[in-house]
């Protein structure tokens, strides 16, 4: 996310206005064999599926048509700024036949992980930050990302107690237990991401992961709670969640362990959050593969916020989820690039 | 004598109880700041992305390459398409 910082400068964000954008995830779109993966391949690639392993990360600009106008993988602004300067230049040489998009080539995919948002469920975004260990008495760094967490509506109504449990005191006298969220949490969530994508953690290796609402304020339907909550999960040298692509070729041992405080609104005639926010501070130590922490395995603080979102941004892990409401492709991803399935070519 | 019935209290006593999780992860997490209720609102402050962040969120990013596709022809503009692995606007 730091990265994000440096590129988009001002003026970068001003020469964007020019361009219709798009952001999407470069692994499953180089790889895949879904209608838009193919389209992406043949335009980004010489009329053809892409079959070897270089990645085409970076800033892309294409006519409507197909042609690539332009691109570069790059942090400089400089250097994107020039290439969309460059670009647009191209397009306006461009003739008007070429600025459409063929009908024929406007075939949706089967299937994409935001197909499975959580309608009338729970959809957090979550935020993470490495933290100094002064606190808030240090200045924020810059080291952070984002990602989002999914409960079903049913899933949600199975959580919340009705009315009348909450009125009459039977909720117990810790509160509401939202063990189901804090396992999502822990599992998929309070993941040390800040410095780039790591790994989830399986059930097994979760070893605590509380989460209650005490009620502080019972207003008609509503009831607004006061969360706290604890979590700790380690994995060692093994890789419980099963031959997919977030398998691991090195398993490395690390672990999180969080307290959590937050508060939330909730609506328990439609047994569903109206607000939440939560917030956990911890520690991570040890590394993935990729989450950037060759040189800092720690001991070391991370925090973590969480809020309703209305974005419908898959979470990262959410292939991994393990439930039904998430649809799944019917070709895993993993499988699907043509080198590896020996698919047809078209 | 002292020393019988030091016995005798520790066995009333029963065995050492199990530390809550909510104690264990205290006692581990030594050196980590200390998350209070009364500061979440400067918490909140240190933890979300400020202005500078978040430029990148002022352009109407589409979340898909042929959503972007489709919008580029509708309006007739060059498509402006940023890859990264894991999505751009999520977790990379």
């Amino acid at each position: 996310m730091a990265d994000r910082r440096s590129v988009f400068t001002e003026e970068v964000v001003q020469r964007a206005a020019s361009f219709a954008c798009a952001a999407d995830e470069v692994w499953r779109l180089q790889r895949g064999s879904e209608e838009d993966c193919v389209l992406f391949q043949r335009w980004s690639n010489g009329g053809k599926r892409i079959t070897d392993g270089g990645t085409r990360q970076g800033f892309w600009v294409f006519s409507p048509g197909g042609k690539v106008l332009g691109r570069i993988n790059s942090r400089s602004p400089e250097r994107v700024g020039a290439m969309l300067d460059a670009a647009l230049e191209r397009w306006s040489e461009l003739p008007k036949a070429e600025r459409q998009l063929d009908p024929e080539a406007d075939r949706p995919p089967a299937h994409r992980w935001e197909d499975g948002f959580p309608e009338g469920g729970l959809a957090l975004s979550r935020i993470s930050r490495d933290l100094s260990p002064e606190g808030l008495s240090a200045s924020p760094s810059n080291r952070w990302n984002r990602d989002t967490v999914w409960c079903s509506k049913e899933e949600v109504k199975a959580m919340l107690p009705d009315r009348a449990d909450v009125l009459l005191g039977s909720a117990g006298p810790e509160g509401i237990d939202l063990q189901p969220l804090a396992d999502r949490l822990a599992q998929f969530a309070l993941v040390d991401d800040a410095r780039g994508q790591t790994l989830p953690y399986a059930p097994a290796e979760i070893e605590y992961a509380r989460l209650v609402g005490r009620v502080v304020e019972v207003n008609g339907l509503k009831v607004t709670v006061e969360l706290s909550g604890s979590t700790k999960a380690r994995s060692a040298d093994t890789w419980l969640l099963g031959d997919n692509n977030w398998t691991p070729r090195r398993r490395i041992p690390h672990g999180i362990e969080c307290e959590l405080l937050g508060s939330a609104t909730l609506n328990l005639e439609e047994g569903s959050f109206e607000a939440i926010e939560l917030m956990a501070v911890g520690t991570r130590w040890g590394r993935t593969t990729f989450n950037g922490r060759g040189k800092d395995l720690g001991p070391s603080p991370i925090g973590f916020h969480l809020t309703l979102t209305e974005d419908r941004l898959a979470p990262t892990f959410a292939s991994l989820y393990g439930v039904d409401w998430i649809p799944r492709p019917e070709v895993p991803t993993w499988r699907d690039s043509p080198a590896e399935s020996g698919l047809e070519r078209r | 004598m002292l020393l019988a019935t030091l016995l005798v209290a520790a066995l009333q006593q029963g065995p050492p109880a199990q530390p809550t999780p909510a104690e264990a992860a205290q006692s581990s997490q030594a050196g980590a700041p200390q998350l209070r209720r009364v500061d979440l609102e400067d918490w909140r402050e240190h933890l979300l992305p400020d202005a500078a962040d978040l430029r990148f969120a002022r352009i109407p990013w589409e979340p898909t390459f042929l959503d972007g596709v489709r919008r580029a022809s509708e309006e007739q503009r060059p498509l402006l398409l940023w890859l990264m692995n894991g999505h751009p606007l999520g977790c990379t």
